[in-house]
């Protein structure tokens, strides 16, 4: 469970989030809707601990972030914005490092990476250097090495950004299969149709605050339209 | 700490892995002591008296005395037909001719007047390859000179003597071993060099590398403090920075022992001590360097940025060798105590063969692991701040 609590920061003289407040639970999967530049990046940063709020906080399964950032960050993984790679080290050689640096002895990550490329379907590349991967097979690996802990929550932030359909298909189809595994899965996006296909809750933030939040029914009806996405259109356009 | 080594093994293992930053990287730390080699041996051979001395002499009969004096010295003399001046100096401007000596035709007959001849020597004096034998032949010249005067003067029964004001005796007491140290004032600037290359490559993989490829992020979101992160970005940079620095070491001082430098008159004495008394007094500079570089890579956004801020740093291993060359100073033991520097000064101290104190030694290693550890605390704060994700 991720809980989050009047989070506010800036940057400068700007403003990027002003409050934010939302829950994600447990077998559920909770989307962040919001236009670009809504804040949704630097509040998955604030939530994952590498931005420290001016004020407001994040508990991970009750534990603080930023009193306990080693503890929380365990029972996290994370797929941020850059998806950076080493080239010169394979997709296995990737989970098995982050399974090290999250304190995994050797059976332990070597049987999760395994279990992670069967399924991820990265066999034929899974001992392949990452150096000319497509998008997709990146995403993979990426996935794979947020996952390699086995962490009981999981922040996405636009995980479907850049990908070809295929791809993007795989990531939706990973969403649910770690949601019916009983995971916390939060996940960011702009687009309306994707967090309405995925989400259980959502959440929509814009120009730093949380604007609506609910069930995807309860969203319809907050924005007073049968299509999600005239209702977040609606929601984005009423005043505050 | 487990953690430490956990990020060391993997960017050891990227580095190696690295095929073209691997060859620039040891590149020059192993091409330096070879260079060296060929240069000073080409300086030995220039530098020894040539036994094969010949020199073109044009107008040689008209001189037999003189003549005689410069075969009895063991100058082999090629005889030329005379040519006008002109012709003789742009041969020597065309190298065909390496230098040449004119006998004028009426020398004699000046002789017999006590009319000074004028002897022509034609050289460049630009030629390093010739400057011995050219100077060999002046100063047979000179005691030629010397005799006839001398002659001359007991002839009417003049002392010889009383052409003689006071006469200089240099005294040079510098050791054989010490004008050999000025000669490789270079080691210690390679050898500090190479490990200021040598770990260049992951030093900025590690940080403005990790920015650019925008895998920071995920890296941090581990579980472990960033200094632990730095620190084992350090281990590997720095222990690569090692191989490549002891490796031109050992080149070097194995260059320095097959050159044939007791023929021009120096000679390179390290023994065992020694050679352990500089590898220890180094050791800590591959991780001072690593330590720069680190906390100046991490400012930069890019690898090409990062090489532009980091390459400024190879002068400092420059610095001291360059200041001893034009304003020699002695050590003194605050010296020991400035990372870099004292690594520096005192190689060229035991090179020297001057005696050196485990005092000395102490705090060379002392203040340099600090200095070490010092950038790797401030490159943790840096990668700790939020600016490091902020592209």
């Amino acid at each position: 469970m991720i809980e989050v609590q009047s989070l506010k920061k800036g940057f400068g003289s700007i403003q990027a989030v002003a409050d934010v407040s939302f829950t994600a639970r447990h077998g559920r999967v909770t989307g962040l809707l919001g236009p670009n530049g809504a804040g949704k990046s630097t509040t998955l940063r604030m939530i994952y601990g590498l931005l420290r709020p001016d004020r407001g906080e994040v508990n991970i399964d009750g534990v603080n972030i930023h009193n306990a950032p080693l503890e929380a960050k365990s029972l996290l993984g994370v797929l941020p914005d850059g998806h950076g790679l080493y080239a010169r080290l394979t997709a296995r050689e990737h989970m098995l490092y982050f399974g090290e640096l999250h304190g995994l002895d050797r059976d332990t990550r070597e049987t999760r990476a395994q279990a992670l490329i069967d399924r991820l379907d990265m066999q034929s590349i899974a001992d392949r250097r990452v150096e000319g991967f497509s998008q997709g097979e990146r995403m993979k690996v990426c996935l794979g090495r947020a996952l390699v802990h086995a962490p009981s929550n999981i922040v996405l932030d636009e995980p479907t950004n850049g990908l070809d359909v295929a791809s993007t298909r795989k990531v939706r189809e990973m969403i649910n299969l770690l949601r019916d595994e009983g995971l916390t899965v939060l996940f960011s996006s702009h687009l309306m149709h994707e967090v309405a296909r995925l989400c259980d809750d959502i959440v929509i933030i814009n120009e730093g605050r949380v604007i609506a939040e609910g069930t995807p029914d309860e969203i319809r009806a907050q924005g007073q339209s049968d299509q999600l996405e005239d209702a977040f259109l609606n929601l984005l356009e009423a005043p505050l | 700490m487990n953690r430490i080594f956990i990020v060391a093994r993997k960017e050891f293992r990227d580095g190696i892995r690295d095929r073209r930053a691997l060859l620039s990287a040891f590149f020059f730390p192993l091409s330096a002591p070879l260079f060296i080699y060929f240069l000073l041996n080409a300086v030995i051979n220039m530098a020894q008296v040539d036994d094969s001395l010949e020199v073109p002499i044009f107008g040689a009969n008209a001189a037999p005395g003189l003549v005689n004096h410069l075969v009895e010295r063991g100058i082999k003399l090629s005889h030329r037909q005379p040519e006008p001046l002109s012709a003789i100096k742009s041969a020597v401007v065309n190298q065909t001719l390496d230098y040449a000596l004119i006998i004028p035709a009426d020398f004699e007959s000046q002789m017999a007047s006590y009319q000074p001849p004028d002897l022509l020597l034609v050289f460049d004096s630009s030629r390093n390859d010739v400057g011995a034998q050219v100077k060999r032949l002046r100063d047979t010249l000179a005691a030629y000179n010397q005799e006839l005067v001398s002659l001359r003067l007991i002839a009417r029964g003049v002392s010889p003597k009383i052409t003689v004001g006071a006469r200089p005796q240099p005294i040079d007491v510098a050791s054989d071993q010490k004008r050999t140290a000025n000669l490789m004032n270079f080691i210690p600037l390679y050898v500090l060099m190479a490990a200021f290359v040598a770990g260049l490559g992951i030093a900025i993989d590690g940080t403005a590398g990790e920015r650019e490829r925008k895998s920071i992020e995920p890296l941090l979101i581990n579980p472990v403090p960033q200094t632990h992160f730095i620190f084992g970005k350090w281990l590997a940079s720095g222990s690569f920075a090692l191989l490549g620095m002891l490796g031109t070491l050992v080149l070097c001082i194995v260059a320095m022992y097959s050159l044939p430098i007791e023929q021009i008159g120096l000679s390179f004495n390290i023994g065992f001590e020694q050679a352990l008394a500089l590898l220890i007094i180094c050791l800590p500079v591959p991780y001072i360097a690593a330590g720069m570089q680190l906390l100046l890579g991490l400012f930069a956004k890019s690898f090409k940025d990062a090489q532009s801020y980091i390459g400024i740093l190879i002068i400092f291993p420059m610095i001291p060798v360059i200041i001893r060359q034009f304003m020699p100073f002695l050590t003194e033991t605050w010296m020991a105590s400035v990372p870099i520097f004292s690594q520096s000064v005192l190689m060229m101290d035991i090179l020297a063969g001057s005696p050196y104190t485990e005092l000395r030694l102490f705090l060379s290693i002392v203040t340099g692991f600090i200095a070490s550890a010092g950038l790797c605390l401030l490159a943790g704060k840096l990668l700790a701040s939020e600016r490091m994700i902020q592209s």
